[in-house]
């Protein structure tokens, strides 16, 4: 007679304290994540789904979600590269102040949002160093979407730096030398056997630099200018219909950009999947 | 670690290096040289001035306190996470770890806001906490409710790769010699992960003090009562009292500067007992 | 001559890889660089590959100054101990990977690298695997794929640096038999690197002992084995047992045992060597080295013997696992080497 293996939820363990810990886990998430969250899901629709669409696509909220979308992507963009650059320079090369440069990337990490908000918008005000040498050219980068841009491109290059490092740096010579002796240029070796390794890796903190972008807020509402259907963020509007007594509309926005940060993860991750099945060697 | 490349054309590494330093100096180092620039434009006294003034302190204060209730509170629920997490198995695990990552995908605006749906006047809870006189939104616990959503994954995001790749093994021996639950608790795992416990802390106090959109939700912006540090900074600069501003940001930016040494100094120090991904 | 390599010396800051080496490969010849770990052999394989560069010597081919060329000029095709495959390229881009980097006036057409592609899988035994990843397949498979890669841009000289180092022991068998048939299939010149003396002796046409960045014996795998020039060859290429003994004129004695010296052994005292399962076991009465017995018993097809000689403890290995009725622990015996060498003692 065979006995069919009863479906348990978890295994016995000889460590005590399960039901403390995971207890303990669940009712802080339930209490601090989930039912706030709970509260972000449900609200907006009080206005039906006809009241939400109509909160979305209020020109200014349209406005202000093509500008935190684009500017984050544009960033993110922008930020491959750049981020690429800076990681190959110190993984690849040995140089004085490359330890200091290293630490230098987290600088955003470490730096409130509030205290890089406004730094930023010194600079690139037309009376600081850089936008005074822009606004010669006519280029107007504070109080701008192209200040939106700048503050959303400080804040994302490292989440790229940091995301291609490690991969750079666990990089198999010998794959390299192989290319060398089958007779490829360095042109070559890196285009075609380096960059394609590092494309998960840039590509999911180009990812997380989005994500991160499209809801940031303190960094960017100082240079951004604020001006309705030209420079207003969406997490601005949040705090505008807040300020309004509009919850539901809030709650809606908010959803709104929680769902587009939440895609980008997702394609991020599916991308990572594929690539992972693929090549796990 | 990678051996410095043999063959590659000669006069590419040293521009690199230039336009990966000339990149960090423009975009990174320089907002950052701002602030103690700008600080300094009226002095050491206006400097002073900015820090002494009641409400920048009355603003220090309620900052260290935030920090100090939400930093303890998430620190326990990242060991009590890890524990669960990596010393047992069960199902649903990967949900757990995706719930406990979240607060890092909402945007801090939205992590003010779910509090304010909850507790606000037109929240769900808004008409009892009226009835009974209790108010969260415009008041320190609001401020402590949202730094805590923002801040909850740090210290369960460093201990949990690291316990996980640390085992149960020691904890395990520690059972069949006779100890129990608790003893093994503080006298195995914790001297285990000191540093990243350490580390994780130090990330989550950073952010718990320099935090502005999620507590900017919830505050009242009442100068003295309400204020945070970085929620000061965002007065004195609409009051454009630039100066007094970036004097409030030097602190903070020390802050962050501080954290980036100390942080720096573990990874180099303790490389082995800091999560993977963290060894340089 | 195929490779002329001349006094190459090589240091890694002050530790001296290789000490002036040189040694000669034939055309189409698969010479063997055998050595224990830190003996230069890999050093000297990535000079060969251009990887590295020496310090002083030279290397030519076929007359033409190999050195001067980079590691790309150079058409080796180089098989790695971990394979190097490029993990996010399928079986046969990896191939054609070193085809498709030539420049467009040397490069084939599409149609005649799938081709040659395609016969390489069959020269591999990997027919059916072109799309495959390198994740999906299994050591041994992504050995074979690594060596088509560096067969496919027709190499002058192919090196291997103990490429079945990463296998389990039946496979890495499997594929020595393999690579033979290879290289008679395809008679280009190779140059292996190996730590392990079975197998070098089992797949060189010729084999290169080196020791500490120095060369010790060149010579064909039976000549070497069956004339070790130091006591270290003798060691490192099989089992072997050592005693303390004298040459005087023409005789050796070992243990107060007399027997005729071998050729060419040098006056006064040496150490006589001879391998363990190369000897025959006498009674109490009769004639050899004394031994006085100490443990014996079957193991698989050998009979294991401990016995102590003087103040040395000898292990002996001897074919078949019958033993001889005199063999009782304690016993005094007399063993007989069959072929002894002798080299003056340190």
């Amino acid at each position: 007679m065979t006995t069919a293996r009863t479906w348990r939820w978890r295994e016995p363990s000889i460590l005590p304290g399960f039901g403390l810990s995971l207890g303990l886990t669940l009712a802080w998430l339930a209490a601090i994540v989930l039912i706030p969250l709970t509260a972000l899901v449900l609200r907006p629709w009080e206005l039906g789904v006809a009241g939400v669409w109509h909160t979305l696509t209020e020109p200014r909220v349209l406005a202000s979600l093509r500008l935190s979308f684009g500017a984050s992507a544009l960033a993110a963009l922008v930020n491959a590269p750049l981020g690429l650059l800076v990681a190959w320079v110190l993984v690849r090369y040995r140089f004085p102040g490359r330890r200091l440069l290293d630490a230098c990337i987290d600088l955003p990490f470490a730096l409130p949002t509030a205290v890089a908000g406004i730094a930023l918008t010194a600079i690139y005000a037309p009376t600081g160093p850089l936008g005074g040498l822009f606004a010669k050219v006519g280029i107007k980068t504070a109080y701008s979407p192209i200040g939106v841009f700048i503050a959303l491109l400080f804040i994302g290059l490292p989440f790229v730096v940091r995301s291609v490092q490690p991969v750079l740096q666990d990089l198999d010579r010998e794959v390299e030398e192989a290319a060398e002796t089958l007779g490829a240029t360095n042109y070559q070796r890196v285009m075609q056997v380096v960059l394609p390794a590092l494309m998960p890796a840039l590509l999911t903190g180009s990812g997380l630099a989005f994500a991160r972008a499209v809801g940031e807020y303190g960094s960017v509402i100082f240079i951004a200018g604020n001006m309705p259907m030209v420079s207003e963020i969406a997490p601005l509007l949040i705090v505008i219909k807040l300020e309004q007594y509009d919850y539901a509309g809030a709650a809606a926005v908010g959803l709104a950009m929680l769902g587009i940060s939440f895609g980008a993860l997702l394609i991020v991750n599916v991308v990572q999947s594929a690539i992972a099945r693929r090549g796990a060697a | 670690m990678s051996k410095p490349r043999m063959f590659e054309a000669p006069g590419i590494a040293p521009l690199l290096i230039l336009i990966a330093v000339t990149i960090m100096a423009v975009l990174i180092v320089l907002p950052l040289a701002t602030v103690f620039i700008e600080a300094s434009r009226h002095g050491l006294e206006g400097f002073r001035q900015a820090l002494t003034d009641p409400d920048a302190i009355s603003a220090i204060k309620l900052t260290l306190i935030v920090a100090a209730i939400s930093v303890p509170l998430n620190a326990v629920f990242g060991l009590a996470a890890a524990w669960a997490i990596t010393r047992f198995e069960f199902k649903g695990k990967t949900t757990l770890l995706a719930l406990i990552d979240l607060p890092f995908s909402i945007s801090p605006v939205v992590s003010g806001l779910v509090w304010v749906l909850l507790f606000g006047a037109q929240g769900w809870f808004g008409e009892w906490l009226a009835d009974h006189n209790i108010r969260i939104i415009f008041t320190t616990t609001g401020l402590v409710l949202a730094t805590i959503l923002v801040t909850l994954p740090f210290v369960a995001r460093e201990l949990i790769p690291l316990m996980q790749d640390q085992g149960a093994d020691e904890e395990a021996a520690a059972i069949t010699l006779g100890a129990g639950g608790l003893t093994t608790f503080f006298a195995v795992t914790l001297p285990n992960v000191k540093w990243a416990l350490l580390y994780g802390v130090l990330l989550c106090n950073a952010r718990a003090m320099g935090e502005f959109g999620a507590v900017s939700v919830v505050s009242g912006h009442i100068r003295g009562v309400t204020d945070t540090l970085p929620l000061h900074i965002e007065v004195l600069y609409n009051d454009y009292n630039f100066v007094g501003a970036f004097a409030v940001a030097t602190l903070l930016a020390g802050l962050g500067l501080v954290t980036l040494v100390i942080k720096t100094a573990l990874e180099v120090r303790y490389a082995g007992e800091l999560r993977a991904t963290r060894r340089r | 001559m195929s490779l002329k390599i001349d006094k190459v010396a090589k240091a890694f800051g002050r530790f001296p890889a290789l000490g002036g080496v040189s040694l000669d490969v034939a055309e189409g010849e698969f010479l063997a660089l055998l050595g224990p770990s830190g003996s230069g052999k890999t050093t000297l394989l990535r000079i060969l590959a251009g990887l590295e560069r020496p310090d002083s010597g030279t290397v030519a081919f076929q007359g033409e100054d190999f050195l001067a060329l980079s590691a790309r000029e150079r058409r080796v095709g180089m098989v790695f101990q971990h394979y190097a495959l490029f993990r996010h390229m399928t079986v046969a881009q990896n191939i054609a990977f070193g085809l498709k980097v030539r420049p467009r006036r040397q490069r084939p057409s599409r149609r005649a690298i799938e081709a040659r592609v395609a016969d390489l899988l069959r020269l591999v035994q990997l027919e059916g695997l072109e799309k495959r990843y390198p994740a999906q397949l299994s050591g041994g498979q992504r050995q074979r794929v690594a060596l088509a890669r560096a067969l496919a841009i027709e190499p002058r000289v192919l090196l291997l640096d103990e490429p079945f180092g990463a296998l389990d022991a039946k496979v890495r068998r499997e594929l020595r038999k393999w690579l033979r048939h290879v290289h008679n299939e395809t008679g280009v010149t190779t140059v292996f690197v190996t730590h392990d003396q079975e197998e070098a002796l089992d797949l060189a046409d010729r084999v290169a002992i080196l020791k500490e960045g120095q060369l010790i014996q060149t010579g064909a795998p039976q000549e070497v084995y069956d004339n070790p020039a130091t006591p270290f060859v003798f060691d490192f290429l099989g089992e072997a047992c050592h005693l303390p003994g004298e040459v005087k004129g023409g005789e050796l004695t070992v243990e107060g045992w007399t027997t005729a010296a071998p050729a060419g052994a040098p006056q006064g005292p040496v150490t006589v060597y001879f391998r363990p399962h190369e000897l025959s076991l006498e009674g109490p009465e009769a004639a050899g080295i004394p031994a006085a017995v100490q443990a014996f018993a079957p193991r698989g097809a050998a009979l294991h013997l401990t016995c102590k000689v003087g103040d040395h403890d000898i292990d002996l290995e001897l074919p078949g696992a019958v033993a001889p009725a005199f063999l009782s622990p304690g016993a005094i015996i007399h063993l007989v080497p069959n072929r002894l060498m002798a080299f003056k003692a340190t």
